[in-house]
């Protein structure tokens, strides 16, 4: 199926989602704009996480997640269903990258955890790995700090670097969406405004959906934004960008 | 629990780790003590020139050379064939298997390691009487069969190894690669697997120590007093554990037991040296494998 609102990335129809029995997300309906920073916010437990974990697929990965309605993503133009379980989620999840609320290197060195998603997407010539990966620490702003201890381990960075370095790899294969989950809660406000200026130059190249607590930063970053609450979804203003 | 009860705990912790220090101490220095003397060439060799025992050209009659290296046949041979399959079960466990045959297979896994191991080398033993009368006397008692005999034995060592290895793995590195487009088999591979190479070298540690060290196993599955130097699977051989047996129940005289002596501490350098090696090789592939 071709897209025929190419400015929507995601859409949402009545949608719900359940762990087992208790109902997280109550019949949504909402579209996600392209090419713009979208932030979902609310209080602690009202289900933000679980909504992002549907964009990537990623609820598919726990057994009594269930959903229900209509949930599409647009990648490339065309619609993919995001409520199939079944449905390979690897393609779908190179292109749709996560940073998570904890940066979460992997127990490996530098380069090793950029050029990871590479190695996944099966990519083997030596030196366009090399290049890529500093292209994407480049992007980040990484590569100056980085550049001499490629080879040491990612867990041996600071906070503010490590979430940068989780961005880098996020964006080594070029997603055409990023979903960040509370990127800024586990850093100082230094490093947190680090990865706000990056955010603010990404959303030129791709789509971005932001979780977040702070009303401030939502403000400062934000083109729309959505109050979750309670598992219900709503709209507060319009589109500022 | 009050300051003195912390205290007395404190205390008995510790003088239970210095009474097993200073036992295998005592150990120690009693085996070489009585095993050091005995430790030359003849011991190993015999009258055979040793260069000539090395190359194989003239066999060995009275040293401790084609036990050792029937020894070491046969734990390459038995943690070559129960390594696959047990990691296989392990990722089956931690990775695949629902929650109620899952319950199963660990009670299963873990009846399977209370086995006694003269149980398995009977079992072991019934199956050569078996290929014995299959084919017509061909196949008996030999080092492939004490082999398999004991990766049965060590496979639950190493099933337990890999399925709690990987259960092991924090949440936060299981999802990450997922999140990153990883297949399920990737993630194991690439992420899980590697991640947990200590514990997995572990496993397989204890599955080479326990592989050296068993005679009840190969008492009944092929391992004989003299065989000299196997050159084939299906035949019979030597093994250091049977030859200090041996010694032990069978010594005529001093030098004969010194021997005995020498042959427990040879049997606890290869089991040394084999750990070593699995360590050095779990260091290598992690470096390799996460840093290069």
């Amino acid at each position: 199926m071709t897209s025929t609102m190419s400015e929507t990335k995601i859409r949402l129809a009545d949608f719900s989602f359940r762990y087992g029995k208790s109902e997280v997300l109550h019949h949504i309906t909402a579209q996600f704009p392209e090419n713009r920073l979208t932030a979902i916010i609310g209080p602690s437990g009202s289900g933000k996480s679980t909504l992002l974990s549907v964009f990537n697929r990623f609820w598919a990965e726990i057994p009594e997640a269930k959903v229900e309605g209509l949930a599409q993503l647009c990648l490339a133009g065309t619609w993919q269903n995001l409520c199939d379980r079944r449905a390979p989620s690897q393609q779908l999840r190179r292109k749709v990258g996560m940073v998570f609320q904890s940066p979460n290197p992997l127990p490996m060195s530098i380069f090793r955890n950029v050029a990871f998603p590479l190695k996944l997407a099966g990519v083997r010539d030596r030196e366009e790995i090399a290049v890529r990966v500093e292209n994407s620490l480049r992007r980040t702003l990484l590569w100056k700090e980085v550049k001499e201890r490629l080879a040491t381990d990612a867990r041996s960075l600071s906070g503010g670097q490590q979430q940068r370095l989780c961005i880098a790899r996020s964006l080594i294969l070029e997603p055409e969406m990023l979903l960040l989950d509370e990127p800024t809660s586990a850093l100082d406000r230094e490093a947190g405004a680090g990865i706000e200026e990056l955010l603010i130059g990404l959303k030129k190249e791709c789509t971005l959906v932001l979780v977040s607590h702070y009303l401030e930063q939502v403000e400062r970053l934000a083109d729309r934004v959505f109050e979750m609450s309670a598992g219900k979804l709503r709209l507060l203003g319009g589109d500022r960008s | 629990m009050n300051r003195f009860g912390e205290l007395l705990l404190a205390l008995f912790s510790w003088c239970c780790t210095l009474l097993l220090t200073a036992t295998v101490g005592i150990l120690m220095v009693f085996l070489l003590r009585r095993g050091l003397p005995a430790f030359n060439m003849a011991l190993f060799f015999g009258d055979t020139p040793p260069l000539d025992a090395l190359l194989l050209i003239k066999p060995v009659f009275d040293g401790l050379f084609p036990a050792l290296f029937g020894t070491l046949a046969l734990v390459l041979v038995a943690v070559c064939c129960a390594v696959p399959v047990g990691l296989a079960t392990g990722i089956y466990l931690a990775e695949y298997a629902a929650v109620a045959p899952k319950r199963v297979l660990n009670l299963l896994f873990d009846l399977l390691a209370g086995i006694p191991s003269i149980v398995v080398g009977l079992a072991g033993f019934a199956l050569a009487v078996v290929l014995h009368r299959t084919f017509s006397g061909g196949i008996g008692p030999c080092l492939l069969l004490s082999a398999l005999a004991l990766a049965f034995l060590v496979l639950p060592y190493l099933i337990r190894a890999t399925q709690n290895a990987l259960e092991a793995v924090d949440p936060v590195t299981r999802r990450t690669a997922l999140a990153l487009g990883a297949s399920k088999v990737q993630n194991i591979f690439y992420v899980l697997l590697p991640n947990r190479l200590a514990d997995l070298t572990g496993g397989v540690i204890l599955a080479v120590g326990r592989c050296a060290e068993d005679t009840a196993v190969i008492m009944l599955t092929g391992v004989v007093a003299f065989a000299g130097v196997p050159n084939s699977l299906l035949r019979k051989y030597e093994a250091v554990p049977f030859y200090i047996y041996t010694i032990s129940s069978q010594y005529t005289d001093f030098q004969e037991l010194q021997r005995g002596f020498a042959a427990a501490l040879v049997l606890l350098f290869l089991c040394a040296a084999l750990f070593l090696l699995a360590f050095f090789i779990q260091r290598h592939l992690k470096e390799r494998l996460f840093y290069r």
